[in-house]
């Protein structure tokens, strides 16, 4: 992983990981990934992104648990955008995780390239306006 | 009396083909999670490629990973049908006990993914002739593994293993979930038994197993269980001679 980059993908599916890092690059963006919640915990110990993109699941935990022990341990504030192919934006999980602020926005697969970016783009800049 | 028999195998039917459509719901999650994620992919290179490319090498890599993603999402579909086609009469053919289990892995692999368990397989030989219904021993391994996943609800281990032993065939299902009491051994394999919460489970499952294996002439027994410590259910059906 190259350091501090601005973005994070964190995600199990190598294939997964290359399309978003794709759109990601394509947009503009520096981007690193992980693929486990062991290897996000680990590499944000030592590194800093400004969003994390993070699968609901991951095979050794819950995106949604990640997600909370990276807030829990202070790892990072960096805002997360859930990608995944289990919940629906309507989901209850989906719903009070972004209620409680552990989630800034969501986006199920499979997802378009404008959708990924304009969720970045849109968390990036409720980031600044806060 | 024949009418009766009759009547009774019908239901049977129904009853085998609600639990399997029961246990598909279970496994909505792991299969909407496998097929969604080579769909992202399919769709996201040919996104990529709307847009003019000068790179050969990386048009190359996206048409390789949308025929990868189809392939992959194709072989998921397939999978599910030969799951979820209703079991066709009661005729007993030659099946290959291990294609079975295979079979039956193959499906259930997302959900086990899915739920962080670690399954395993193993088969001490490539051919295990049973006279039966491969559908009906497709739903015994099925709900047999299910059954293993709940016990582990924070993941652990699934392993399993297939041998003979002299004129039987012999599938074990092993998990490092959390047992079974003394208390409930004995009413395991009753219809409508369930240790989960309400609303959760027909507590059918074990209970179709025992019946299934039963009609095919085979045992189920539960080999061993330490509480807190897993448990290992075996499945004997009597091997076809002169194979």
């Amino acid at each position: 992983m190259s350091p501090s980059p601005r973005l994070l993908v964190v995600d199990d599916e190598e294939d997964v990981r290359w399309a978003l890092q794709t759109i990601l690059r394509r947009g503009g963006y520096g981007v690193a990934t992980s693929g486990s919640g062991a290897e996000t915990l680990a590499w944000l110990r030592d590194n800093t992104c400004q969003l994390i993109l993070l699968d609901a699941k991951l095979g050794d935990m819950d995106g949604i648990a990640l997600a909370r022990q990276i807030r829990d341990q202070r790892r990072s504030c960096a805002p997360v955008i859930l990608v995944s192919g289990n919940f629906y934006k309507d989901d209850a999980m989906v719903q009070d995780s972004m209620m409680i602020g552990l989630i800034a926005a969501f986006v199920a697969k499979p997802f378009r390239q404008r959708e990924i970016l304009d969720a970045v783009s849109n968390t990036l800049a409720g980031l600044r306006a806060g | 009396v024949g009418r009766d028999l009759v009547e009774r195998r019908t239901l049977e039917q129904h009853l085998y083909q609600s639990e399997k459509l029961a246990a598909l719901g279970v496994m909505a999650g792991g299969i909407a999670h496998e097929l969604r994620n080579p769909l992202s992919v399919s769709f996201s290179a040919a996104q990529f490629l709307l847009d003019p490319i000068d790179d050969p090498s990386f048009h190359r890599e996206c048409v390789g990973k949308i025929l990868q993603g189809i392939e992959r999402s194709s072989a998921i579909v397939e999978n599910l049908l030969r799951f979820a086609r209703p079991s066709a009469g009661n005729q007993a053919v030659c099946v290959n006990l291990v294609t079975v289990v295979r079979e039956t892995l193959g499906v259930l692999a997302s959900q086990g993914r899915l739920q962080r368990i670690n399954l395993s397989e193993h088969y001490e030989e490539a051919l295990l002739p049973v006279s039966g219904n491969a559908n009906l021993l497709q739903q015994v391994i099925t709900n047999l593994v299910l059954n293993a996943y709940q016990a582990m609800p924070e993941g652990g281990d699934v392993s399993i293993f297939t041998r003979r032993e002299s004129d039987m065939a012999a599938v074990y299902v092993r998990d490092t979930g959390c047992g079974i009491s003394q208390v409930h051994m004995d009413r395991i394999f009753e219809p409508f038994f369930t240790t989960r919460p309400a609303g959760e489970g027909t507590g059918l499952g074990l209970s179709i197993c025992y019946t299934i294996v039963k009609q095919h002439g085979g045992a189920i027994d539960v080999e061993s269980s330490v509480e807190g410590q897993g448990s290992t259910l075996v499945v004997r059906l009597p091997l076809l001679v002169n194979n």
